[in-house]
């Protein structure tokens, strides 16, 4: 292991002290915990294991993102949780480390920035990749071989996929909504009798001329990793967003009705308003429609997908108020996955039991609605608990997949364009900006590549939390502290001072370290979904034991495309790893073989699970566990990583 | 004293066994960087997963959350933009987060500019600096300049 710091026996001494004074300290102020979170390995993503540092109801951790680069991101715990302890059934270690309210809010602080300005950075690096493909189509104009596929979020609530767009100058729909008939009076009084349709055609005539911005490579070089290039506006996001309000404008001008199958008008008792929700839906058309009057004049570069949704909350907040039942937007996004209930493991009676309950939600709901206005967060809570409940009960009355995941709170209905509006700029001039946006996006990678290309030991998922917390360390000392003083900051405030060099760069030793050598209060060990369920009662005894360690007659464990097929669970058991890590093996042998055969027909998918689960059934016979099996959904339990 | 050196000895076979695994695959591989053109395809895709079926957020919940994760965007923001902020894409990234808030219409929500207020305080803005970006992110609507500065005054 290298570690540089000089650590002679007196420095050791003093250092001893400060941690002394600084626990003293500690007690005498308010102490806050944080979490550092250790996730078992298991096979495929993160076979190695991963980590993780939680603050509050927020977790903060690394990942490897394509092009060989890494990244901060940040997920809700519950999210965290369910998606590592639960979907990969894997254990979590959650050791707290205690900290002064002070370290506390710096140190998160320190994350919430670095998180911000990678997101920033990464999205400008898409987004120029966009750019340059949009060029290209608008220079071989609708003629290209690979369509630029330009998203226009929202436009599916009143526009089909299929229809040739830009219709304002062509055939508009024969059936209207009167909901935005009065809407658009009401603009016309306010604004003029041809706002809408001169904003269409100045918007129209934009994106005819709209010119590449006039950017040189080195504009897009981040000085330092907290910098983002300030041209982030790129000519993509321009032209979308234009385009995007084009869509909006149209919409409203041809006065649209909302598409079959964007919105849902429940008949059943649980969508019934009674005449104090009646009345609060009432008044929020009101609302809703003040907004887009001050929205179509609004400075914001993306006023197009808001216009969209908020006039179809209009359509359906008027039809609520007509009706008497509640009718609300689909909120689920366009890709959401379903499932078939009866193929998923649950105990009789459990969707019925979950339906229930988002059914109490949702009239606890609709039974706070307030008196005064109603907030558009307001709205969207009861929304998405309308969603919950129709998406489950009528899958369980139906008998149809149901969407578990993927409900967003705003409606997604992206309508993906094939091709873009034609462009008066010239081919050549287009294909330039195309070539020179290339070579910026080369430049800028090479400039992301200087502060987060990945290395497997050297800057990972582990090294990463550790240079940021001591970056967040620094920000507490003067800028001319040197890494003596932050090691010295680290001692104070988190009682230690963890090198991630060698061998801490690996997950389960960094997990050990932090154990060790900071102020931890507790250890937690958040047992893997189906280790969890095997500790409960209703699968103890040997010969529940015996039915759920293999994957044919367990009833725990469905087997799922995800894994590499194996025949014995060995996370669970110590002494008969290897024999059963032998019979693994040979099925993953198997595996591979009939992988081989089916080469030409499954782009060797097969043959890479079984190469995967020869390397998983290899580490049994040496006793050590990789593989637990995972799962395509699971009921969500009791969270465990409460603050 | 807590300075760490790990006992490799002891740790040997497990190291093998979990640098050999790493080797494999690594770090948590992001799915969203799978495909990069679903992240962009929509600001709306703030996906609310099963973990929340069972506890969804209330009203006053999420718009706290609003609040503070505007106040901890814009902190970033003016940290990272070194002398010019650029107020377009400044406001997209504000749509992006008002969007997981259910809210389309941010700029009719006075919790924006509380947030935003409380964000320039956090990145320590000051004097005339402030009164600019209060003109400039407000658009100079005296309501909107004053729910800034009560988010700049605000204590948490």
């Amino acid at each position: 292991m290298s570690r540089a710091f000089p650590s002679p026996r007196a420095l050791k001494r003093g250092l001893a002290a400060v941690a002394l004074l600084a626990a003293a300290s500690l007690a005498a102020e308010p102490s806050k915990s944080l979490g550092y979170l250790y996730v078992d390995a298991s096979e495929g993503n993160s076979s190695g294991g991963h980590v993780a540092l939680q603050f509050d109801g927020a977790v903060y951790h690394f990942q490897h993102v394509e092009p060989g680069l890494i990244q901060l991101f940040r997920e809700n715990a519950g999210d965290f949780e369910y998606r590592y302890r639960y979907l990969e059934n894997r254990n979590l270690e959650v050791s707290r480390i205690t900290v002064s309210e002070d370290t506390f809010r710096s140190l998160r602080d320190h994350f919430e920035q670095r998180y911000q300005i990678q997101k920033r950075q990464f999205e400008l690096f898409q987004a120029l990749g966009h750019e340059i493909r949009l060029f290209r189509s608008l220079a071989e104009d609708g003629r290209d071989s690979e369509p630029a596929e330009l998203p226009i979020p929202g436009a599916a609530l009143f526009f089909e996929p299929q229809e040739p767009p830009f219709s304002a100058n062509g055939n508009p729909p024969t059936a209207r909504s009167p909901v935005l008939s009065a809407l658009r009076q009401r603009v016309q009084a306010r604004y003029g009798k041809d706002f809408i349709a001169g904003k269409i055609r100045a918007i129209d005539h934009k994106l005819r001329h709209l010119a590449p911005l006039r950017l040189n490579p080195g504009d897009f070089d981040p000085p330092t990793p907290d910098s983002v290039p300030s041209p982030d506006y790129t000519y993509y996001h321009r032209y979308r967003d234009l385009l995007t309000l084009r869509f909006a404008l149209q919409a409203l001008e041809e006065t649209r009705r909302l598409r079959t199958g964007v919105y849902h008008a429940p008949k059943a008792g649980a969508f019934r308003l009674d005449d104090r929700q009646k009345a609060v839906l009432c008044r929020f058309q009101k609302t809703l429609s003040d907004g887009i009057v001050e929205l179509l004049d609004s400075r914001r570069p993306d006023p197009g997908y808001a216009l969209m949704v908020q006039m179809a909350r209009l359509i359906v907040a008027a039809r609520s108020c007509e009706s008497g039942f509640l009718v609300f937007l689909d909120l689920f996004v366009d890709d959401a996955q379903a499932f078939s209930l009866a193929k998923l493991p649950q105990p009789p009676g459990f969707w019925r039991q979950l339906a229930k309950r988002q059914q109490a939600a949702l009239q606890q709901n609709l039974t706070n609605l307030p008196k005064r206005a109603l907030t558009e967060t307001g709205y969207s809570v009861l929304e998405t608990a309308a969603n919950r409940y129709l998406e489950l009960m009528s899958g369980i009355t139906e008998k149809r997949p149901v969407r578990l995941f993927g409900l967003a709170s705003l409606p997604d209905r992206t309508l993906n364009l094939s091709h873009p509006p034609p462009s008066d700029l010239s081919p050549a001039t287009l294909l330039g900006a195309s070539r020179r946006t290339r070579e910026i996006r080369e430049r800028y990678l090479d400039s992301l590549k200087r502060f987060y290309r990945y290395h497997l030991l050297s800057r990972n998922c582990v090294t990463e939390i550790f240079h940021t917390l001591e970056q967040g360390l620094a920000r507490t000392l003067p800028p001319s502290a040197g890494p003596k003083a932050i090691r010295e900051a680290s001692v104070e405030r988190l009682g230690g001072y963890v090198d991630p060099a060698m061998p801490n760069f690996i997950p389960f030793v960094s997990s050990r370290a932090v154990r060790r050598h900071y102020r931890v209060l507790s250890t937690r060990r958040l047992l893997s979904y189906r280790r969890e369920r095997l500790e409960s009662g209703e699968w103890k005894g040997l010969p529940a034991r015996l039915r759920e360690g293999n994957t044919v007659t367990a009833t725990l464990y469905q087997f799922n495309g995800a894994d590499s097929l194996f025949l014995f669970f060995t996370d669970d058991v110590i002494l008969p790893r290897p024999l059963y890590g032998a019979a693994n093996l040979l099925v993953a042998v198997l595996q591979s073989a009939a992988g081989l055969s089916l080469l030409p027909f499954d782009h060797g998918q097969t043959l890479q699970r079984g190469a995967l689960g020869m390397v998983s059934s290899a580490v049994e016979l040496a006793f050590f566990n990789i593989r637990k099996g995972s799962y395509r959904y699971l009921p969500p339990g009791e969270p465990g990583l409460i603050p | 004293m807590n300075i760490h050196t790990a006992p490799i000895s002891k740790t040997l076979p497990g190291v093998i066994a979990v640098v050999l695994t790493m080797v494999l695959s690594g770090c948590s591989f992001s799915d969203s960087s799978k495909s990069s053109s679903q992240s962009s395809a929509s600001i709306s895709k703030s996906i609310s997963s099963p973990s929340r079926w069972s506890s969804e957020s209330s009203s006053p919940d999420k718009e706290k959350k609003y609040l503070d994760e505007v106040a901890d965007y814009t902190a970033a923001y003016v940290h990272s933009s070194n002398e010019k902020m650029n107020y377009e894409s400044f406001q997209r990234g504000i749509a992006e987060i008002a969007a997981k808030a259910g809210i389309a219409n941010w700029e009719n929500n006075p919790l924006t500019y509380k947030g935003i207020g409380k964000g320039l305080k956090k990145a320590g803005v000051k004097g005339v600096e402030y009164e600019t970006y209060q003109k400039n992110l407000s658009g100079g609507d005296y309501g909107k300049m004053n729910d800034i500065q009560k988010g700049y005054e605000s204590r948490h």
